[in-house]
């Protein structure tokens, strides 16, 4: 049985998961939603989610498999809606420059964006990315490439990007 | 601004956790779990699943299940009659192991009981609810434990539920059943035969017991229970085959049991101490059963990887560290862990990886082979191991359920589904015509296929798993359905089809790289070759960098929309394109590119350039024409 407090480990990882789903999904409303679902399925399986060498790995991970669903991402939508409609007030509009990135990292293939909410919000190693998306390292650095020449084609970067950790 | 901080900047934003929100998603998946398990079970008995629990139509019994009449059962009072009386059993049909979990309310306020790792003891009330308060313990926490240290509902299905919570969020969840309403009493009938634990310790009630196959004396049961008449004299017989605890532990199990129901192919036994489970021998698949050998989907076809494949690892206890599966279909690989209760696997799904495929091909593989729940339940029946979700209905066979082939049957020409030639010689060696390359010998022992040498400079292609077993592997397990062979090394599976034709035509331009590439010594990566028409991509690395090389026939001169052109000593032209820098050169009638595959920073210029240098050496170019 895991020592870590499964109420503790959500409240510590909730805002990094809603901002990686955010630019995942390119939808805060929705990517709310989609984190209390992550949240509430590693709450469910803390006894084997707890004891894993990162839960925040597989947390991540199941995140990003949940947003792929297409069927999930419309009904997380809908409730999104009703409840912006009766219990929170509209978020405030985002700049101009906040929508137009995450437009431009919504239009990548899923795995690239992926890698790139890992590599460049996140800031997780290769070896951390392909621990979280569960592939080879290869993999992770031919998906940065290729998501990284779309970014640049759609102007949002003007020149080769320095990661932070290896 | 870097792209870390544009990120940063349009993902930022108040949240907070909010713990209700979890609770009352948890509730919603509970619910629907168990309709979708009274549903499951009456899906499959209208399949005609074997070993499944069956609904008799004896009101005297009752199933270990019983799926909704209509909707969900619903609570009712808890009663002092209901609980008094007769142990209550966590439902075995999730349990895999040998030894239930149980309680037991007495009359006089207190409890008794056994979890996995503690037994239970204290009080128990009925106020406004039932309240259980513990004994002290200092053991460990258990599930059960903090499941009996929550609510309580009793329902019209007769069920008996806990659920735990901390922060008022299920946590811990326990269904029980009354052992007197599970199945039928064990008569003289009933318990004839052989019942095994899942340890596989077998226990027979014939003309005399027997445990293990020894002799452990007389039994006989009636409307006071079993009772056996014996010694442990027997431990000392020569056939024994588990070790003396287990088979002491066995013999105490039956000799102090207070009340024993059959339940289908279940026997319970409930002793002082503990509530025992053991399967009719023959009607359970044993987890060794499952992880022999990988299980294929014959029926699905999945281009390359040809088909989806199964495989199993550990115990099948469902704990994370001992049980493992792995559900490989082409682009996405699901995996977890497994639980095995008598002949059905519960998969629990702990995460899915979608492998380098295009939207398209996820779609379409997608579409034959999925798993859409977090949660599947597979059933085992002989050669088959079953997935049923929805309407779909995915059928596994074991590798070791198809015969060997016989030496004649394996030689001749094969090909891998995406068309690569490979010929089993009758001399003994393995060659793949596509690429010149011949591999040393086999030699076929039944089941098994033994490769005997490597041969010299053999470098297969990446492409098919094919050649990445008859490589470096030396003893593979193959297996033949029809016209299609199976090999496998345990975790790789690959697949060859007879080739009723000639094989096909090497690809001239893949040929030209994998030969350059060889001789530079460089070493293939990043992506598999591939070549459809005249042209051929293929990825290699060398002097720590990943390279991007590809060949096509030349027409005209090389590309025109290179920007920043400038040309070099070797007769290269270096320039700018779409996806980044790239050096192109002619050689031998075929126009050739290199360009950096991986970029978290560019490859340096001289990098590329000395790599160009490399490859224009090694392939067979005659003098480089002007590229202008």
């Amino acid at each position: 049985m895991s020592d870590r407090d499964p109420a503790q480990f959500c409240r510590d990882l909730c805002h990094q998961l809603v901002g990686s789903l955010t630019l995942y999904c390119g939808d805060r409303d929705v990517a709310e939603e989609l984190a209390q679902d992550v949240l509430a399925k590693a709450w469910q399986r803390w006894e084997t989610v707890g004891v894993m060498t990162s839960p925040e790995a597989w947390t991540h991970r199941t995140a990003f498999n949940l947003a792929s669903s297409w069927g999930r991402r419309r009904s997380a939508e809908r409730r999104a809606n009703r409840r912006v409609g009766v219990d929170r007030p509209v978020s405030q509009p985002d700049t101009a420059t906040n929508q137009a990135v995450r437009d431009a990292v919504a239009s990548l293939a899923p795995r690239q964006r992926a890698v790139i909410v890992c590599r460049f919000f996140l800031t997780l190693s290769v070896q951390e990315t392909a621990e979280v998306l569960a592939c080879a390292e290869g993999t992770v650095k031919a998906t940065t490439h290729q998501a990284l020449v779309v970014l640049r084609a759609s102007g949002l970067i003007d020149e080769p990007q320095e990661v932070t950790t290896p | 601004m870097s792209l870390e901080t544009l990120l940063r900047d349009a993902a930022d934003g108040d949240v907070t956790f909010q713990p209700d929100d979890v609770h009352d998603r948890v509730r919603r998946w509970q619910r629907r779990r168990r309709a979708l398990a009274g549903l499951g079970v009456i899906v499959l008995l209208a399949a005609g699943a074997a070993g499944v629990v069956a609904l008799t139509g004896d009101d005297a019994e009752r199933s270990i299940i019983t799926g909704p009449s209509e909707g969900e059962p619903q609570p009712v009072p808890i009663t002092e009659a209901a609980l008094v009386g007769s142990r209550w059993v966590v439902d075995p049909t999730v349990e895999g192991t040998t030894v239930a979990e149980w309680i037991e309310f007495e009359a006089d306020g207190t409890y008794t009981g056994a979890a996995s790792c503690l037994q239970l003891g204290g009080t128990w009330a009925l106020e406004r609810e039932l309240v259980l308060s513990p004994g002290p313990s200092r053991l460990p926490y258990c599930p059960l434990l903090g499941a009996l240290a929550g609510q309580a509902t009793l329902r019209d299905d007769g069920s008996l539920t806990f659920e735990g919570r901390i922060e008022r969020l299920p946590v811990e969840t326990a269904v029980l059943h009354r052992l007197d309403e599970l199945g039928s009493p064990a008569t003289a009938e009933n318990l004839v035969g052989t019942w095994v634990s899942s340890a596989g310790l077998p226990i027979t009630f014939g003309p005399e017991l027997e445990i293990d196959g020894c002799p452990f004396g007389v039994w006989q049961v009636d409307g006071t229970g079993l009772r056996v008449s014996g010694s442990t004299e027997g431990l000392a017989c020569p056939n024994r085959t588990h070790d003396e605890q287990s088979v002491t532990e066995a013999y105490l199990w039956v000799t102090s049991t207070s009340e024993a129901r059959v339940v289908d192919d279940e026997l319970l036994l409930a002793t002082t101490a503990a509530t025992i489970r053991l399967h009719r021998a023959g009607t359970t698949v044993t987890a060794a059963d499952l992880t022999a050998s990988p299980w294929l989907a014959t029926e699905v076809g999945l281009e390359v990887l040809a088909v989806p494949r199964l495989r199993f690892d550990g115990d099948g206890s469902g704990e994370p560290q001992g049980s493992s599966f792995q559900l490989n279909a082409g682009c996405t690989t699901w995996s977890g862990t497994w639980r095995l209760a008598g002949n059905r696997v519960h998969l629990i799904v702990m995460s899915h990886a979608i492998g380098f495929c295009t939207q398209e091909q996820e779609v379409e593989r997608g579409a034959s082979i999925g798993l859409a729940s977090d949660e599947v339940m597979a059933t085992v029946d002989g050669d088959e191991l079953v997935i049923s979700e929805g309407a779909a209905t995915i059928v596994f066979r074991p590798l070791g359920s198809f015969p060997a082939p016989t030496r004649a049957e394996l030689v001749g020409p094969w090909r891998t589904p995406d068309g690569f030639a490979v010929t089993f010689e009758e001399a003994g060696g393995v060659s793949a015509e596509a690429y010149s390359c011949r591999s040393g010998g086999w030699q076929l022992d039944g089941a098994t296929l033994l490769i005997t040498d490597r041969g010299q400079n053999c470098t297969f292609p990446n492409t098919s798993p094919v050649f990445g077993l008859l490589a470096p592997a030396d003893v593979l397990s193959i297996g033949l359905d029809g016209n299609r062979l199976y090999l496998t090394d345990g975790a790789t599976v690959a697949v060859l089809d007879r080739a009723a034709t000639p094989p096909m035509a090497p690809n001239a331009a893949e040929h030209l790289m994998i030969e350059a590439i060889a001789d530079l010594g460089a070493e293939q990566c990043c992506a598999e070759p591939s070549h459809g028409g005249d042209d051929a991509t293929v990825g290699f690395t060398m002097s720590g960098y990943d390279f991007l090389g590809y060949a096509a026939p030349l027409v005209g001169s090389l590309p025109p929309d290179l920007s920043d052109t400038r040309t070099l000593e070797i007769g290269a032209v270096m320039g700018e394109d779409a996806e980044g820098t790239v050096i192109a050169f002619a050689c031998g009638g075929f126009r050739i590119t290199l360009r950096e595959f991986t970029a978290l920073e560019e490859i340096p210029s001289d990098v590329l350039q000395s790599a160009a240098t490399g490859l224009i050496r090694a392939l067979p170019c005659a003098a480089v024409p002007d590229p202008a």
